[in-house]
């Protein structure tokens, strides 16, 4: 559906280049729900803004290539390429961006702002706001959203009226950018179960992010972990979570606390490296306990393992690859 | 029992709308909570936003005025610091949930940690000051020189924030308040802050508030661990207790919602649509969404039940729903009304 094909993007701040993404490749498959995980300042949010083809200054295209395929109406299907995707935004393509807070109008009612979305002249106001309606009380949202004011909402239920927004005329892919962060748990599993249950009624394919591990266990299809603006592995999350191949899907996932595990955890040594001056050869090693010389200085390649799973590790090719499994085996 | 810290009765209301017509907003609700001293405590409070949680620190800290009660903070209460402030913050010192709204992108980070120690940490002079600076910032695994002369926007957000750890610690208080310490702070190192907080407990004797919403944190770091829900204490005790066997329906609720790696939610489950108006309810707060309310949940301020030790839970359901028998702090309240 989406396909991406070594692209690089980097923001332009006057006097050097951000290097936010790199040579990434990333497929998203029809009917399912990718997520995307990584702490802050990885390209994530950069990647997602590229795939919705968003691309302005001081963001720029450097190499590479995003392609959309859709259906177009009448059985047509159409390929879209770079910013051109901008064409499909809402039918194809739709969007819920992260801070529920303040990205709708807080002047306008929240109808208003469906009607602005929608943008259809040739029905009826009041046969859309039937529809609109029957749309809200599908995701069990009541009716009288419609003619409040964003202030009037709680934060839960604006990202709950984000959502039906983006999904209203059932565009093909959604990307829901951290859709949960700053809601609180009891909220946000709300929030991942109306998302779920979109996917299952419409059969789109979602595009998720979000830092946190348990939620990306709990909803996503295939998982896709970022690291510095590079992929570092991605897989069907179930093989992930079960056999996490790169070093730092592995710290990622053990050293988060869980409830009923009483052993102490230790968090990654060192902090994520700036973007202006990446090391040279795999971008994790300075945080690395596995790290060799080649590590420092040859980029690591896409080792693809069974079943679509893919690592970028020295780890996982030649000579290092026996004695590590030697030691995973330990 | 000496304490280190007591919250007795406390109660918070704020006034909304005007000076006829308006309502008031109960965020805090009779809270007692008593911990005892000699062995340093972390204790978490958890619950949803609106819960009261930041409330209930702000009083502790003195930001606001609170109702009624009061707070004992090694058995002295907080009135009694109430023209000297400096003796205060001594004692109590915060860390709050944005490190860069915290420290003003205009002044020096090392700026803050010398006026705190010449002010509280009572330094006579920048010698002085610098050597206790020195200690505090390699506690939490910071050299001066990385510090000085440099503004927040230099730093990144873990370490701003370790940095402010280190500015509360200068002081040597017998209490730290932290306020979402690791929200904005990224998953890879969150583990790290909280680390610190166990590290700095035993090598300072100093015990934490730690608020927060991130349950799976407060299980791994916390002594204590206090549920509230619409500005009521609804359960509290030992974490490892509360959250390997929750009694209440709302932390079951909580605890059920947490993402977990492991373990796949089944049951579709939906949004209530809770508005503020459950401030006002006379009975149970959680009541609406209970799935074992009854009638006299609806009707009656539920009593406070001691299930085991220092486990207590607010409940009506551990009573088998009779109204009759309240405990001792409890009870009293309700004659008065």
């Amino acid at each position: 559906m989406l396909k991406l094909t070594n692209v690089c993007a980097q923001y332009e701040t006057g006097h050097d280049v951000v290097r936010a993404v790199d040579h990434v490749n990333l497929e998203i498959r029809e009917n399912e729900i990718m997520g995307i995980a990584g702490e802050s300042g990885c390209g994530k949010s950069t990647l997602m803004k590229l795939m919705y083809g968003l691309i302005e200054y001081p963001l720029s295209l450097t190499d590479g290539s995003i392609e959309l395929k859709v259906a177009e109406g009448g059985g047509r299907h159409g390929t879209f390429l770079n910013e051109d995707i901008q064409k499909q935004w809402w039918k194809g393509i739709s969007y819920v961006p992260q801070g529920a807070m303040h990205v709708m109008n807080p002047v306008s009612k929240i109808k208003s702002q469906f009607f602005d979305a929608v943008c259809d002249k040739s029905k009826d106001k009041k046969q859309l706001e039937k529809e609109i309606a029957e749309y809200l009380n599908e995701l069990e949202l009541p009716r009288e959203v419609l003619s409040a004011y964003p202030h009037q909402l709680s934060g839960g239920m604006r990202q709950r009226v984000l959502i039906a927004l983006a999904t209203f005329l059932n565009p093909e892919i959604v990307f829901a950018d951290e859709p949960t962060t700053a809601l609180d748990v009891v909220v946000q599993r709300g929030i991942l179960n109306m998302l779920s249950r979109v996917h299952k009624k419409t059969k789109n394919s979602m595009v998720m992010v979000s830092h946190d591990m348990g939620v990306h266990y709990q909803i996503t299809d295939r998982l896709c972990i970022m690291y510095a603006g590079q992929v570092l592995e991605v897989g069907p999350t179930m093989k992930i979570f079960e056999n996490p191949r790169h070093p730092y899907t592995q710290m990622l996932i053990h050293a988060l606390p869980r409830i009923g595990d009483n052993s102490q955890k230790e968090g990654i040594k060192g902090a994520p490296p700036s973007l202006k001056n990446p090391p040279a050869g795999c971008r994790f090693s300075p945080r690395c306990p596995h790290c060799a010389d080649e590590c420092r200085k040859k980029r690591p390649t896409e080792t693809w393992l069974d079943d679509g799973h893919m690592a970028s590790c020295h780890l996982l090719t030649g000579k290092r690859r026996e004695s590590f499994a030697e030691m995973e085996g330990k | 029992m000496t304490s280190s810290l007591k919250i007795q009765n406390l109660n918070k209301q704020f006034k909304r709308g005007g000076l006829i017509f308006g309502t008031k907003i109960t965020a805090v609700e009779n809270v007692n909570i008593e911990l005892p001293a000699g062995k340093p405590w972390i204790m978490s409070i958890v619950g949803e936003s609106g819960s009261g949680k930041s409330t209930l620190a702000m009083m502790v800290l003195r930001l606001i005025d609170m109702t009624s009660g009061d707070i004992f903070i090694d058995e002295k209460p907080l009135s009694c610091y109430r023209h000297n402030k400096t003796e205060f913050y001594k004692k109590v010192q915060p860390i709050f949930q944005n490190p860069f709204s915290a420290f003003s992108s205009r002044r020096r980070v090392d700026a803050y940690l010398y006026s705190t120690a010449m002010k509280l940490g009572g330094a006579q002079n920048r010698t002085k000051a610098k050597v206790m600076i020195e200690e505090a910032l390699e506690s939490v695994g910071l050299d001066y020189q990385t510090v000085e002369g440099k503004y927040p926007n230099q730093f990144s957000g873990g370490e701003l924030q370790r940095i402010s750890i280190a500015r509360a610690l200068i002081t040597r208080p017998s209490l730290i308040v932290a306020d979402e310490p690791v929200a904005m702070i990224d998953a890879s190192l969150r583990t790290n802050i909280v680390n610190l907080f166990k590290k700095i407990k035993d090598e300072y004797h100093v015990n934490f508030i730690y608020i927060t919403h991130d349950l799976s944190t407060a299980y791994y770091v916390s002594d204590y661990i206090a549920t509230l829900y619409r500005g009521n204490l609804i359960e509290f005790g030992n974490a490892q207790e509360v959250l390997n066997d929750p009694a209440h329906p709302y932390t079951q609720l909580l605890l059920d919602s947490v993402p977990r790696v492991g373990a796949k939610w089944e049951d579709d489950f939906v949004l209530p649509d809770m508005e503020t108006k459950e401030y006002g309810l006379v009975g149970c707060k959680f009541a609406n969404r209970c799935p074992y309310a009854k009638e006299v949940c609806r009707t009656k301020r539920p009593p406070s039940i001691q299930k085991s030790g220092s486990h207590m839970i607010l409940c009506f359901k551990y009573n088998d729903y009779n109204e009759m028998t309240f405990s001792a702090t409890d009870g009293d309240i309700i004659k008065k009304i």
